[in-house]
């Protein structure tokens, strides 16, 4: 690489970290939420730290020093809880004075030494980063607490008034973007390809994207329309946020804080337009947003002034947001306006127009001009509701419950017919019984008469009385024809009424089927609606992926803009619908690989056509379904992973032994970058980006992916390219599952986990052992057939195929009883059948008792309260045949859980790795509790066990207890320090072994010159860059020689 | 004293409760009177969500402590069917204990052998709802302070953990001892509590 070359590589690299940085100083300050506040320091002190090592490697001394102590303080104010930790100690100040110092650097076209008054500025921001500065007594400087207001850019700095005139005096404080174009064009020079440059007009130090010296228009054309669409979006609402902090500062005009979030919006605002190239929208940001911050720390103007002002703003951006709609920009008025409203605000210049604004009582107010302007943009097609997620989820649960009520009915409904149909029987049985009965006995006139005789005494008890003698009615009914009267017997009534119930059950039977038939279709009319309003539910969820696919692109090319890089961006599958709480958890971990991949995927142009490639590399998004899951790669040409360079890391940092190193397979190998601790950008790439990192890593990536319930999987091949493979199920409130029954239980099964199911004869069925260390569970091996989806290696079937003539027919596999892994008892003689999954790429036999007779079916699945939550469990499904729950298990996790500790080296990706063999112990010794926990951090994720002391005395409490293998030593500590400490270990016999490495901001000769003379094995000065540290005790614990 | 009708009646109130006739409803705070293992105990009723006639159907946990039976569905609720005997008899540590059960430690109401299918009283906050089993379930009982019964080791308070959610003894009629008046909601949150702790644990 030419000098050239590196020295543009040196300045992107540092543009690109003190962007990072200061993003995390601003949004620190107003927008970062209390529990990401640690994460962004760490962040933050890590940007510090690579800037300062950066420094370092080019020999730019007061770089390093500011950048070295901005870290420090980083890390300091991981403990504080003020709302803006770098405020008042100087950190606005240091990154002024960095971005000074590399726009001087590209002015010169070097990198030169610090003359006098830049080392003493330098000198001084360190020590007020330090904190040192709070302290120190006044000088004849300092000697105003309140710095003048043309100093307002540094309104609670702590730097004195002579450093601040210093910063004052430098020529610009930004990023100048001009320079970034320059570069970007030395670079095209090189290649002769064209590329993306810089250029804006807000002299911000935002990225850019564009066509060098083209013009605006020419830009604008070459930016995809969707880019456009999204920025009109994002700023409409945020021009909305503006409305409403107004109102806020209407209310109290006295709160900083809705001031520094308008100024926070109109930042984020700027930097968007400027990307987009819209310069004249970017500079009316840009004269909000200093507007803004001027009136945080100084009121030129009266309140309802300022209040007119903001009002006046808002109108102005309002109809800049309309004119980017029909991608125009502004019109120049508009931008005029703006920067003579901001000198209005600002400094008080014609402040008389304003306050005759102010003075309008009927002057609409802030939000009323907000509200206007939204309607008239909002049509009623674009009507969008925002619902809560946890509504909806509540909605999900409520059909869910509503599924399980219509279970139970369809029970109940089922008895209701089974004893309906016994009804209809009975009925039958008892038609049939009368109609025997009738037959038997007739009705006829003998009958009657024979029954009762032939004289009229049957008659007569018929009539009522049977002891009536003879009468002469009687003799005359006597001489009536047997066919003139009709005569029944007991028998007969009772015949003739059991006919009579028989009709009327009959016809009960009749009605009580109509009403049950029209029930049925009810119900089944209820279960059609139920079912519609769940699919309209989970539609209501589902989000395209297209919706993530416009900030991917602008990822990869700002990110490829900035790092001098050339990439062409392809999407596929923007259709792709998929839960919409599963895409947004997926957008930040796609962002990332996308920025990873351009910025340690995608080569230097120059490297590039130095290997024959295209200088313009390929990145792309593609997403396809697979079934229930969606499948999403992200990708890119580059120069791919080293994955031997991953396995030194690994065993480096004692993920993984040497011996198990040996037997890992490539796609192994290369799922050791999901795992803490072992770096992509050192190991994999030999490249280091600020800018990829400065986001979530790997290890958060697949942990996100593993909590959606997906899967993530790498294939790289050095010079070729990287491909990141993502599975997840498409929604996580409904799934395919499979049912099977262990233990006496139901359990559901996520059917895309499962290769096939199959039945477990005896015979194929042999007992191997009962794990020792894992109580209850049994191992088997179970005799699978071969076939596409058990093939354990298709490509080693292949070769046997070709070699033996023949596939083999079957082949054994480790098998477990699916509820010992569960913590279940199970009785091995009712395990008739099995389920295979494929766990670390071996294929294992689940053994059940049964496989659901109901094919897969898509199954309402909620989570489970929180205390109740196992690992094991992904949640409860519902059961539609009869209302009850089963618990969906993932087969990966109980596997994971019960056979750790096992034969298998590596875990899921995401899941957390442990250590076989126990890690040793250092003692960290300090008085500062924040290097303690620091200092823990560190060494923890680089797998060391750690104790901690405040003191040399608390140390030797704690060395009574457990002697630790290295102790971590600070020299000023009360009541016994570390020379005294260091004194009595090295003349106590018990200590002799403890390795005792010093780290002391003292970096005088004279101390490291004690320390080593008292028996110190290694002696470090704060602030101490991890790598030290952690090289440092490695070496410590294998040799017997000092560091 | 006063007994309001049979058990089936006091199911029926408790399931479906309803605002109390203030100018029938005897003077005294009501219970409901039910059964853990052999003892009597008496739970406000105001503490009641509802009383389930059998214990319902429910899945197993796994990797759960033997007292929690499983949880189940009712209504929009996944709730867990707690086995509070066990946590009675040994205290809130016995939670961690997994082997605990209650047949180690309580007969049945009815005695051994007595096949009597076991009941569930669903108790707790609105959010937090927890199925305890109950042996029996008796009738609901307007209690009076004069109602009240000094206890002794007999009657249960001999069992230290148990003795930490009695609250007072009260004659019931037809028993032959004071029935323990429980404060429910103390022992639905060491329950509570120790589910907690077990998810931290897993």
């Amino acid at each position: 690489m030419s000098e050239e070359t590196v020295f543009s590589r040196f300045l992107f690299e540092l543009r690109t970290l003190i962007t990072a940085i200061e993003s995390h100083v601003v949004s620190l300050g107003v927008a970062t939420p209390e529990e990401r506040r640690p994460q962004a320091l760490r962040e933050m002190a890590r940007l510090a730290n690579a800037t300062a090592a950066l420094a370092q490697a080019f020999e730019v001394e007061d770089l390093r020093v500011v950048a070295e102590a901005l870290a420090q303080a980083a890390s300091d104010a991981v403990e504080t809880s003020e709302a803006d930790p770098f405020a008042p100690i100087g950190a606005h100040d240091a990154l002024t004075y960095m971005k000074w110092r590399i726009e001087s650097f590209a002015d010169h076209g070097q990198a030169p030494a610090p003359d006098e008054r830049e080392w003493r500025l330098a000198r001084r921001l360190e020590r007020a980063l330090r904190g040192e500065l709070l302290d120190a007594a006044p000088s004849a400087s300092d000697t105003m607490t309140a710095p003048p207001e043309e100093f307002a850019f540094a309104p609670t700095s702590e730097l004195t008034l002579e450093d601040l005139a210093l910063l004052q005096s430098f020529p610009s404080a930004s990023l100048r973007p001009r320079d970034a174009a320059a570069d970007a064009r030395q670079v095209a020079r090189v290649t002769g390809a064209p590329i993306f440059t810089a250029r804006t007009e807000s002299g911000d130090d935002v990225p850019v994207y564009g066509g060098g010296a083209q013009t605006s228009d020419d830009n604008l054309d070459e930016l995809p329309p969707e880019l456009r669409r999204v920025f009109t979006r994002e700023s409409a609402v945020d021009v909305r946020a503006l409305g409403k902090l107004m109102l806020e500062f209407e209310q109290r005009p006295d709160a900083t804080e809705t001031l520094a979030s308008m100024a926070f919006i109109a930042h984020k605002m700027k930097g968007a337009a400027s990307t987009m190239a819209f310069s004249g929208f970017a500079r009316i940001a840009d004269a909000f947003e200093a507007t803004a911050k001027t009136r945080q720390s100084r009121r030129a103007t009266t309140d309802s002034v300022f209040l007119a002002g903001l009002a006046r703003f808002l109108d102005l951006f309002e109809r800049a947001l309309a004119a980017a709609e029909d991608l125009e920009e502004p019109a120049p008025a508009l931008i005029e306006e703006a920067e003579a409203l901001r000198d209005e605000l600002t400094r008080g210049q014609g402040a008389s127009s304003l306050a005759s604004d102010a003075s309008q009582a009927s002057a609409p107010t802030p939000a009323g001009q907000s509200a206007s302007g939204m309607r008239r943009r909002l049509s009623e097609d674009d009507l969008v509701l925002r619902v809560e997620a946890r509504k909806l989820d509540t909605l999900m649960n409520q059909l869910s419950a509503l599924a399980a009520n219509r279970g139970a009915m369809a029970r109940n409904r089922g008895e209701i017919g089974r004893v309906q149909e016994e009804m209809r029987e009975t009925l039958l049985r008892l038609r049939e019984k009368s109609a025997q009965i009738s037959d038997t006995h007739p009705l006829t006139f003998d009958n009657l008469f024979s029954a009762r005789g032939s004289d009229a005494s049957g008659v007569a008890a018929l009539d009522g009385d049977p002891a009536t003698p003879a009468t002469p009615s009687g003799a005359l009914r006597a001489s009536w024809s047997a066919l003139e009267m009709e005569r029944y017997t007991d028998i007969d009534s009772a015949l003739r009424a059991l006919a009579e119930v028989v009709a009327d059950v009959s016809a009960d039977y009749g009605v009580l089927t109509a009403s049950l038939d029209r029930l049925s279709q009810l119900t089944e009319t209820q279960e059609a609606l139920t079912r519609d309003i769940q699919e309209v539910a989970m539609d209501m969820r589902l989000a395209r992926m297209g919706e993530i696919t416009p900030r991917a692109r602008l990822a990869a090319l700002v990110a490829a803009k900035n790092l001098g890089k050339l990439a062409d961006f392809d999407a596929r599958g923007d259709e792709i619908e998929i839960d919409r709480s599963v895409l947004e958890a997926l957008e930040d971990p796609l962002i990332q690989l996308m920025r990873n991949a351009v910025a340690h995927g995608i080569e230097l142009p120059l490297e590039r056509t130095e290997a024959g490639k295209p200088a313009r590399g390929k990145v792309w998004l593609h997403a396809h379904s697979a079934g229930s899951s969606i499948v999403i790669e992200v990708g890119d040409d580059g120069r791919g992973i080293n994955a031997n360079l991953l396995i030194g890391a690994a065993i480096g940092a004692r993920l993984i032994s040497a011996e198990d190193a040996r037997d890992l397979t490539t796609e192994q190998a290369l799922s050791l970058m999901f795992h803490l601790g072992v770096s992509t950008s050192g190991a994999a790439s030999g490249y280091v980006g600020a800018l990829a990192g400065s986001g979530i890593g790997l290890a958060d990536v697949a942990h996100t992916i593993h909590t959606l319930k997906g899967s993530i999987t790498v294939q790289s091949e050095v010079g070729k390219g990287t491909t990141f493979r993502i599975r997840v199920p498409v929604s996580l409130s409904m799934q395919p599952v499979l049912e099977v029954s262990a233990g006496g239980q139901v359990f559901a099964l996520p059917f895309n986990m499962v290769q096939s199911t199959g039945i477990v004869p005896a015979e194929r069925l042999t007992e191997r052992r009962t794990m020792d260390d894992v109580r209850g569970v049994r191992e088997w091996r179970v005799l699978v057939d071969s076939t596409p989806e058990t093939t354990p290696d298709p490509e080693q079937a292949a070769a046997e195929e070709e070699r033996d003539g023949a596939a083999p027919a079957s082949f054994e596999v480790p098998a477990f009883a699916f509820a010992e892994l569960l913590g279940f008892e199970q009785d091995a003689e009712k395990l008739r059948r099995m389920a295979l999954v494929r766990w670390q790429g071996e294929l294992v036999a689940l053994l059940v008792e049964s496989v659901g007779d109901a094919d897969v079916r898509e199954a309402a699945v909620r989570p489970l309260p929180r205390r109740y939550e196992r690992r094991v469990v992904r949640g409860v499904v519902v059961r539609p045949e009869d209302g009850d729950v089963a618990l969906l298990i993932d087969p990966h996790e109980a596997l994971a859980r019960r056979l750790s500790g096992g034969q298998v080296t590596l875990r899921p990706a995401g899941a957390p790795i442990e250590r076989g063999a126990p890690s040793p112990t250092v003692l960290i010794v300090d008085d500062s509790v924040t290097i303690r926990r620091s200092l823990e951090q560190m060494l923890t994720a680089a797998g060391f066990a750690t104790s901690q002391a405040s003191d040399g005395r608390e140390a030797l409490e704690v060395m009574e207890k457990a002697l630790p293998a290295v102790v971590v030593l600070d020299v000023e500590m009360p009541r016994l320090s570390g020379f005294e400490l260091l004194t009595i270990m090295r003349s106590s016999p018990q200590y002799q072994q403890v390795r005792v490495a010093m780290l002391t901001t003292r970096a005088a000769d004279k101390h490291r010159d004690y320390a080593l003379a008292l028996g110190a094995d290694a002696y470090l000065v704060k602030p101490c860059p991890q790598e030290t540290l952690v090289e440092t005790i490695r070496r410590l614990l294998t040799t017997s020689e000092p560091a | 004293m006063d007994a309001q009708g049979d058990g089936a009646r006091a199911l029926d109130e408790v399931a479906a409760p309803t605002a109390p006739d203030a100018s029938a409803a005897p003077p005294g705070e009501q219970f409901l009177l039910f059964w853990l293992g052999a003892w009597p105990c008496l739970a406000p009723l105001a503490e009641m969500r509802e009383a389930l006639p059998q214990a319902p159907r429910h899945v197993a946990l796994p990797f759960s402590p033997r007292w929690l039976w499983g949880i189940f569905p009712l209504r929009t609720d996944i709730v867990a069917l707690v086995d509070p005997v066990p946590i009675l008899m040994y205290g809130p540590d016995a939670a961690r204990d997994a082997d605990v059960t209650r047949r180690a430690v309580a007969p049945p109401a009815g005695g051994f052998g007595q096949a009597e299918p076991l009941r569930a009283l669903v108790v707790g906050e609105e959010d937090h709802p927890l199925a305890l089993l109950a042996d029996r379930i008796g009738d609901i009982y307007a209690l009076r302070p004069e109602d009240q019964r000094p206890l002794d080791d007999d009657d249960g308070l001999g069992v230290a953990p148990l003795s930490r959610y009695v609250t007072a003894g009260y004659a019931v009629a037809g028993l032959e001892r004071p029935a323990l008046a429980l404060c429910v909601s103390r022992l639905a949150e060491d329950l509570l509590a120790a589910l907690e702790e077990r998810v931290d644990d897993e």
